[in-house]
């Protein structure tokens, strides 16, 4: 059964890039709400698109080999696109009323095309094009928040992307300059049973994507990216950008040129990252005041646990993937209800402090707070029990049981923090008689509502495989 | 079916409770009532269709995939006395927060929330719902403790979480390994045992997160601030629910995967225990605050439930089980005491007591005989478990079983240095006028009373439940009986 051709795999990424281009020109023209939403609905129209073409589970080269699409692939790009138009809807209120907002859309749908590509590359070459296209869109997203620390961060973060994209591009030229391509099949077989050079170029390949992830020692620029982004794009920052560079390590070590087979070192550097991540993130997570701040650490720790699954080798594909989705919604849920905190109390300082109250205020926005944090700290009923029980299994049937144990501890470590945000939103408001916010700005119910879609997501997502067998979590992911 | 209802009903009685919000307090609370008794008669009637069907194993299971089927129930000899206790105190719990004004349909909601997720722990039959029902008992009971506790009610709540989240998340590790390394994942009727090398890994990766929650004694410092800090029926939940699902995971998970290195474990077991024994009633001795004594009491009584089990044999196990039941009841009507003092005084100062049987005769009378039934006193329901306890572990450790009698000495002398200090000496003339027991009061201290003398009369109702399974426990461990 073909029921899904290749063609319409370009579907869903041609819809997006005629959304933008349509999109910027009607704000140009003045028609700014217009254009955003011209951009939202390209997304989520690429989003059902993929989604569909997910059911198809054949895997099947497109464009020349350049590119793997369908099955998990096209399952990961829905994700990413629905991500991506439910960031740019949770910004509305923001986005509708300033200058930049048909801008940071349009970055936001650019960067998730690129992400689609990079998830799905198959080709050296096509990899480091998409990594530069999200980097580049990620740069501009954190400046275009537009304060004095945002551009200071967006500084540094792009400094330090600059460093990385010299590695990739040194990585590249080894692996091009030594055996003559740049397609990942011509590599397998031409790099054999593996050399210095590729060795190499390994490490350059791993450190360019460590860096994309935010893992140790390439996290630095986490923190201050998601303390000074606006949390909307943030939200889409924090989670979707992980979900296309895990996969494309996914593409590159344990199932193609740099597996374990051929390079034995492979498995115990990502394993060593992955850990230094996952203690590094929680234990950084747990000093912070600021909230975007403590979720940037937090970030650090959660890719910690995506390479764990990676580490895992070929038997950790699938639940690498799983937990990279179920980790993007609980991340991105947080967000998009900080998001609805600020439109609801716009003199809130991002501290986690300043929640306090919030769960008499605004019960839903509080329990949607809850839910995320529970996701992320991995309890179950919520779905980020899910990615952290897979990546666990998988680290365990290949005897890394250290590394699954080094997890859970970690994940221990994390209600410190998470746990803080809940006693904060659960505790009485520090000075009384703030309680009556200044009104809500206009179109805040947007925010809202996406806060509201996303915690109904994580409880779905986390309950429904208890109901419906553990099978509903790979339905859009085989590869 | 009927093995469904004990966790569906309490589940969608808090849906509706949580979302039905609008009809105030006391329409929140009566829809609750009628949801937990509707619950506890679905466990007597689990309970009787069990006793009916000869003993069989009664399960239910859902769809799911071939590959892992997550939803399965199942009922057996071991599950069903911990059901029954359950529906029983779930109910209680209701009752005895009748008088909470703030928020009352969210606590209700979330009390209703922690009974269907103690339910699904005792009726799991795969070992991952187990695991998702054991960690789902965490998030209501966190609210519960952290919303509607008393002064430091969050830094307990806080402490409680990570104490038993730290515990469970190394369950989960062993929970994996087993789940890699055997095909079968069903706990109830029988479940392959794992492979020699790996079980001594597995059984103390288990091991960690259920001594958590009995709790032993270097783990147990969760407990007393959690108890304190719980509103009463968090504290009765906690006591009489949430301390058995450790020792019925160690029976119904660690023993029949990890015979072998049960086996080997027994005699750390059984100094857990003992330890358990005597310094928690040292510790109950030294109390000041009269639910911090019942608290320590709870670590005493779980030391016995540890040395029962860790015989080994089918009447050590029965005797676990036995005791276990009987905390379950003995510490519910002494928390509900407590919290309904504290209701009248807002104190648990035990030196500002004194006199109470004469102030408030049917309070001190109660307090007086639950306070008896935590000391063993024969006919009432903690003499039975627990003299079995002794017995059976004197004939498998002999006399290093010796410093127990300390511990048993010093139950009774706590208890009787409660009663003294609280219900007789000289009446404080602080609480000359305050009211008695309500009628709501005493119908829940009767049929406390009630359940505590059938059991300590008729303790064969819980053994003979209990004996199918036991003997097979026992025969797995190498015992004979």
């Amino acid at each position: 059964m073909q029921a899904v051709t290749p063609t319409i795999l370009w579907v869903p990424g041609a819809v997006v890039l005629v959304g933008i281009v349509i999109g910027l020109v009607a704000e140009a023209s003045g028609r700014r709400s217009f254009g955003i939403a011209t951009i939202a609905a390209g997304l989520l129209v690429a989003a059902a698109v993929s989604g569909w073409s997910a059911l198809e589970t054949t895997v099947s080269l497109v464009f020349g080999g350049l590119l793997l699409g369908g099955g998990g692939f096209s399952g990961l790009a829905c994700v990413v696109y629905v991500l991506a138009g439910l960031s740019i809807l949770s910004g509305w209120s923001r986005a509708t009323s300033t200058q930049r907002g048909g801008t940071v859309a349009g970055l936001t749908a650019l960067s998730a095309v690129g992400i689609q590509v990079l998830a799905s590359s198959f080709d050296l070459l096509t990899a480091v094009l998409a990594l530069e296209i999200v980097a580049i869109a990620g740069y501009a997203l954190v400046s275009a928040t537009g304060s004095r620390r945002s551009d200071e961060a967006a500084m540094r973060y792009f400094v330090q992307g600059g460093t990385a994209t010299g590695f990739t591009v040194l990585g590249l030229a080894v692996l091009y300059g030594v055996y003559g391509y740049s397609g990942y099949t011509e590599l397998v077989a031409a790099i054999g049973t593996g050399s210095q050079s590729a060795a190499f170029g390994m490490v350059l390949v791993l450190a360019a994507f460590a860096f994309k992830l935010g893992a140790v020692p390439f996290h630095s620029w986490a923190p201050d990216v998601f303390e000074t982004t606006d949390a909307s794009s943030a939200g889409f920052l924090a989670s979707a950008p992980k979900i296309g560079a895990l996969m494309a390590l996914l593409v590159l070590f344990p199932g193609g040129i740099f597996n374990e087979g051929r390079f034995p070192g492979a498995t115990l550097a990502i394993a060593t990252i992955a850990a230094a991540s996952v203690v590094l993130g929680n234990v950084g997570a747990l000093r912070q005041r600021s909230l975007g701040r403590m979720l940037g650490y937090s970030g650090i720790a959660q890719v910690g646990y995506g390479l764990i699954g990676v580490a895992a080798g070929v038997g950790g594909i699938t639940a690498t993937a799983v937990f990279a989705v179920t980790y993007a919604v609980g991340a991105a849920a947080a967000f998009f209800v900080a998001e609805a905190v600020r439109v609801r109390r716009p003199d809130w300082d991002g501290t986690i402090a300043g929640l306090s109250g919030l769960a008499a205020e605004a019960p839903v926005l509080a329990a949607g707070m809850t839910v995320a944090v529970l996701s992320l700290t991995g309890m179950p009923l919520m779905i980020g029990f899910w990615g952290k029980l897979l990546v666990f299994s998988a680290a365990v049937s290949v005897n890394l049981t250290w590394l699954a144990v080094v997890g859970v501890i970690g994940s221990v470590i994390s209600f410190g923090y998470y746990g803080s945000v809940i006693r904060s939103m659960y505790a009485a408001p520090q000075e009384a008689g703030e309680g009556s916010p200044g009104g809500e700005l206009a179109g805040g119910r947007m925010a809202f509502t996406v806060a509201l879609v996303a915690m109904i997501a994580v409880i779905i997502g986390g309950t429904g495989p208890v109901i419906a067998g553990v099978d509903v979590l790979f339905r859009l992911l085989t590869f | 079916m009927g093995v469904l209802l004990p966790v569906v009903i309490p589940l969608a009685g808090a849906l509706v409770v949580a979302f039905a919000g609008r009809v105030g307090a006391g329409g929140a609370r009566r829809l609750s009532a009628v949801v937990a008794g509707v619950t506890f008669i679905a466990t007597l009637y689990l309970a009787f269709s069990w006793n009916a069907g000869g003993g069989e194993n009664i399960a239910w299971a859902i769809g799911g995939s071939q590959r892992v089927m997550l939803l399965r129930f199942a009922v057996d000899g071991l599950s069903v006395p911990l059901v029954v206790l359950t529906g029983f105190l779930g109910l209680i719990a209701v009752l005895t927060s009748w008088e909470v004004r703030d928020h009352a349909a969210a606590h209700h909601a979330l009390l209703l929330g922690l009974e269907a997720a103690v339910m699904a722990v005792f009726l799991a039959d795969h070992i991952l719902l187990f695991y998702i029902a054991w960690e789902a008992v965490l998030i209501p009971m966190f609210f519960l403790i952290s919303v509607w506790g008393h002064e430091n009610r969050r830094a307990a709540a806080f402490k409680f979480f990570i104490y038993t989240f730290a515990g469970s998340a190394l369950m989960l590790v062993g929970i994996i390994t087993l789940m890699v390394s055997t095909p079968m994942d069903s706990l109830v009727g029988g479940m392959a045992v794992v492979s020699a090398d790996k079980q001594t890994l597995v059984f103390w990766l288990l091991a960690a997160g259920l001594l958590v929650k009995v709790p032993v004694v270097p783990l147990h410092t969760w407990l007393p601030d959690a108890h304190v800090e719980a509103p009463t029926a968090g504290s009765v939940m906690l006591a009489g629910v949430l301390l058995k699902m450790g020792g019925y995971g160690l029976l119904r998970v660690a023993l029949p995967l990890a015979p072998d290195a049960f086996r080997a474990a027994a005699p750390v077991l059984a100094i857990l225990g003992g330890i358990g024994i005597v310094y928690g009633a040292v510790l109950a001795l030294g109390q000041r605050d009269l639910k911090r004594l019942v608290a320590y009491s709870s670590v005493a009584h779980m030391g016995f439930m540890l040395l029962a089990m860790s015989t080994g044999t089918a009447l050590g196990i029965g005797a676990a089980v036995l005791v276990m039941v009987s905390h379950g009841l003995v510490s519910g009507l002494l928390f509900f005491l407590v919290g309904a003092l504290y209701d009248r005084t807002h104190t648990r100062e035990i030196p500002r007591f004194g006199g109470l049987v004469a102030q408030v005769p049917v309070w001190g009378g109660v307090f007086v005989f639950g306070a008896l039934a935590s000391l063993g006193l024969p006919g009432l329901s903690g003499f039975p478990g627990e003299l079995l306890a002794v017995l059976e572990g004197f004939r498998s450790f002999g006399w290093w079983i010796a410093p127990v009698g300390l511990g048993v000495v010093l139950g009774a002398a706590y208890n009787l240095y409660a009663v003294r200090a609280v219900a007789h000496g000289e009446p404080s003339v602080e609480w000359q006028s305050i009211p008695d027991l309500g009628m709501r009061e005493r119908a829940i201290a009767a049929s406390f009373v009630l359940f505590i003398v059938g059991l300590g009369v008729w303790p064969g109702v819980v053994l003979s439940a209990t004996e199918s399974v036991t003997r097979i426990l026992a025969m797995a461990l190498g015992g004979g009986q």
